[in-house]
């Protein structure tokens, strides 16, 4: 029986950068997972779009540690990206589950979970109001850009 | 093939301080520790702590917790994994955590990211989330689940699995 | 902290050499119309082979809610023969929350017929040592929802108090059907 999860692309920065895409996405597999480790120029959100749309069309919800205080915050679709995670000067990595990606009946569901240890741990939840399936993803900073060493790879989950 | 399982390690009948992958390979991209622990300290909720190789020290860490009824955010110790089980939680009851470790033969710092849960039939039990860091551009060759208190039984498990980058499909990326 | 000596009070990773292939699909199911459950049977042969099991899914219901729940249970069981944990954030603010002796492992969120047409609610669940006859089952579930108001997202923990062998997990809703679309997909890992 194949592996349920299969490597579809990966980048390690060999400068900075200020943003990373990845395009041709098939519709084969059920769900994605992209896994980013590094450091950023100046902390601030992970910036998410997909199928290039810069719309009102993101919306997110996270709960989040800053190491002496428990808090949540949630954006209400008047984002024009995916802001649902958050990378500093410190290291740190981030996963996100891209859910039923290539489907035509929903909009976009995803998990995430955002580790910086000199900064937060944070959980979201997000949704791409959007029922095309995604065929390209931009991760850009919303501060600022994405440090030489810092990687990105992308996998695709059989279903 | 991009998940590949490495090691298993079931504790066995006179239980264990620790729990050891050693000599891990450098030739996959990821790690991927997947944990059942209890322990035989008398508390409803335990925890352990992580030992890297080959150098024990340099960590950091920032959490989010909730125990049934509260919640908060935390920062030691420093090299906190995850929840167990304790001997007071309901019988035959194990912890459920990962602990994923990005890029971790490569040459910068290394983080990882911890969720677990611990359970029990009663008001009280750990749920939490991780942040760690372990300020050391060594590559990881080995990773202990390490006690605090009291020993893991028997039946706590831990499997260790590689994950391996890679490009397929016709996935371009700049 | 130093490293307890191997042999004594250590236990050591081993397995032999090592399994590729080691993350696998066990079966999915969509729906293609309402249905008030999904559940995946026969386990103890098709999930023999994996030592943990993971869930995933996308759910709506027929709910009069933006908000919906999805109701978990193993082996068939609907007696109060389980408990559950959640730390949750709301948007606002961050809680924590048990139910004991409960009737099913969890009542994880979901997305309800009020909510935004096309929206579901994702959710991951991690069942370890799944197949383990010495343990009761423990699930960790990962999930949330992001409509427009009532968003929230949970770490779930969910206790099943029996060592039997799991043999199926039910998905329904709770008092609600499934709707079309809802994907649950069940995954094993190699031990």
């Amino acid at each position: 029986m194949a592996n349920a999860m299969v490597a579809l692309a990966n980048i390690t920065l060999g400068s900075t950068a200020a943003t990373v895409t990845f395009s041709s996405i098939p519709a084969t597999y059920r769900d994605l997972r992209l896994v980013i480790n590094g450091t950023v120029t100046t902390g601030g959100n992970i910036f998410i779009r997909f199928n290039g749309d810069s719309g009102s069309n993101y919306t997110y919800v996270q709960a989040y540690g800053t190491g002496s205080s428990a808090a949540s915050s949630t954006s209400s679709g008047s984002e024009t990206a995916d802001a649902s995670g958050v990378f500093y000067t410190n290291p740190g990595m981030a996963t996100y589950d891209f859910l039923d990606y290539s489907a035509t009946d929903k909009h976009k569901s995803s998990l995430n979970r955002c580790s910086v240890a000199g900064n937060l741990v944070i959980m979201n939840a997000a949704r791409w109001a959007s029922t095309s399936a995604i065929t390209s993803i931009v991760v850009s900073h919303g501060s600022g850009s994405y440090t030489s060493g810092t990687t990105f790879s992308l996998y695709g989950v059989i279903s | 093939m991009s998940l590949t399982k490495l090691a298993e390690v079931t504790v066995g009948a006179g239980g264990a301080a620790s729990i050891d992958f050693t000599s891990i390979p450098g030739t996959y991209t990821d790690l991927l520790v997947v944990h059942s622990i209890r322990s035989n300290q008398a508390t409803v909720s335990a925890y352990a702590t992580l030992t890297i190789t080959p150098i024990s020290s340099t960590y950091s860490m920032r959490g989010l917790y909730g125990t049934g009824s509260g919640v908060g955010s935390f920062t030691t110790p420093v090299n906190y994994i995850g929840e167990l089980t304790g001997a007071n939680a309901t019988a035959s009851t194990f912890g459920n955590g990962q602990i994923y470790f990005p890029n971790y033969a490569g040459s910068t710092y290394k983080s990882y990211s911890t969720d677990s849960v611990g359970e029990s039939n009663g008001s009280a039990a750990n749920q939490s989330l991780t942040a760690g860091l372990w300020s050391t551009t060594s590559a990881i060759t080995g990773i202990s689940i390490v006690s605090t208190s009291g020993t893991f039984v028997q039946y706590s498990s831990a499997t260790l699995y590689g994950i391996t980058k890679g490009s397929s499909g016709g996935v371009t990326v700049s | 902290m130093g490293l307890i000596p191997l042999g004594f009070w250590a236990a050591s990773g081993a397995g032999g050499a090592p399994t590729s292939a080691a993350y696998e699909l066990i079966s999915t199911t969509v729906l293609g119309s309402a249905a008030a459950s999904v559940t995946f049977s026969g386990l103890g042969t098709s999930a023999a082979a994996y030592k943990h099991l993971q869930l995933r899914y996308v759910v709506r219901d027929s709910g009069a809610n933006i908000w919906g729940q999805v109701v978990v249970r193993l082996n068939g069981d609907s007696g109060a023969n389980y408990a559950g944990h959640t730390l949750r954030g709301g948007g606002s603010s961050v809680t924590s929350s048990a139910g004991t002796s409960t009737t099913s492992l969890a009542i994880a969120t979901g997305t309800g017929n009020s909510a935004p047409s096309g929206a579901f609610t994702g959710g991951i669940i991690d069942i370890v040592d799944a197949m383990s006859s010495s343990k009761n089952k423990v699930a960790r579930i990962l999930t949330g929802r992001a409509t427009s108001g009532d968003n929230e997202i949970l770490l779930q923990s969910g206790l099943w108090m029996n060592t039997a062998t799991l043999t199926s997990i039910s998905l329904a809703g709770n008092g609600t059907n499934l709707l079309t679309g809802s994907r649950f997909s069940l995954y094993g890992l190699k031990g």
